[in-house]
């Protein structure tokens, strides 16, 4: 029972959106992309923006890392729609897509670099526990780690992208049915 | 000077809670709080913005259909949800950056 206002009200050009998306993901449902373009003035406009910067902006973090901790969080969240979607982007940056299929249910013997390990393990703590112990972040940015990778700066990407409340929405909206 | 992708990510998203707490919208500012913060959530609403801030996954049509049977529209109930969701998104981020404060001074509120 999703409201029935997000099925009406989008112009030729979200439509057509639509439609590539459908194509893409084989999903008929994309709740997610609705709630971004649905009254865009009232929230899609502002976080368009705020998450192409945070997805693409400047970043220690390459495109393909951004996207495996998207798809990571959004296993967390039990988003399918987000792990499907950042999957498919993670696969296609990294030209690995078994990079990320072992990352996302194994993420301690998963082929990818301890620091960017570490990172997801915080991230996913935080999203599950709301909270995440100072040690964690203590893992991140111990001498084992080259300080630089992990200033504020870089790290923004990873506190501030959309895994957390965004791919919240993601996963609550994909389920009005 | 130019900014960084940190400041310009910490305006946008400074603009994006000014929009949806105090912008034009269809439910009353205290409501839209309400629901960000989670707290003094009025009952018809209380399952539905918890779910969506605990338990996303066990959201149920019985969560929409209570709000919807005490009156609140289409577009009330949207901007709820995205009020909700991105309450939880804010403080899950709050957490983060106290706790790399936390871990490392150095790398605070510059």
């Amino acid at each position: 029972m999703r409201p029935a206002a997000l099925d009406h009200g989008y112009g030729p050009t979200t439509k057509l959106i639509f439609a590539l998306i459908r194509v893409l993901s084989e999903r008929a449902r994309q709740d997610a992309a609705k709630m971004t373009f649905y009254r865009p003035d009232f929230y899609g406009k502002l976080a368009k923006t705020f998450i192409q910067d945070a997805m693409r902006g400047t970043s220690a973090w390459s495109v393909g890392d951004h996207e495996l901790i998207a798809a990571y969080i959004s296993r967390v969240n039990e988003s399918r729609f987000c792990v499907g979607a950042h999957s498919a982007t993670t696969a296609l940056a990294n030209k690995d897509k078994e990079r990320v299929m072992s990352a996302l249910p194994d993420l301690d013997n998963a082929a990818i670099g301890r620091s960017l390990r570490q990172t997801l393990r915080m991230l996913g703590t935080l999203t599950r526990d709301g909270r995440v112990r100072t040690t964690g972040m203590h893992l991140l940015l111990g001498p084992a780690f080259r300080l630089s990778r992990f200033s504020r700066c870089s790290l923004w990407p990873s506190l501030s992208m959309s895994p957390s409340g965004f791919l919240i929405l993601g996963s609550s909206i994909e389920i009005w049915r | 000077m130019a900014m960084t992708s940190e400041t310009d990510g910490r305006d946008l998203r400074l603009a994006l809670l000014e929009q949806i707490l105090n912008g034009p919208g269809k439910a009353t500012r205290n409501l839209r709080v309400c629901a960000f913060n989670n707290k003094d959530v009025p009952e018809p609403l209380r399952d539905l913005i918890g779910n969506i801030v605990a338990r996303p996954p066990q959201i149920t049509d019985a969560d929409f259909g209570m709000a919807g049977s005490a009156g609140f529209d289409d577009d009330e109930l949207v901007e709820m949800v995205i009020c909700a969701a991105v309450g939880e998104a804010n403080r899950q981020y709050e957490a983060r950056v106290a706790a790399l404060v936390a871990a490392a001074p150095e790398h605070g509120s510059g």
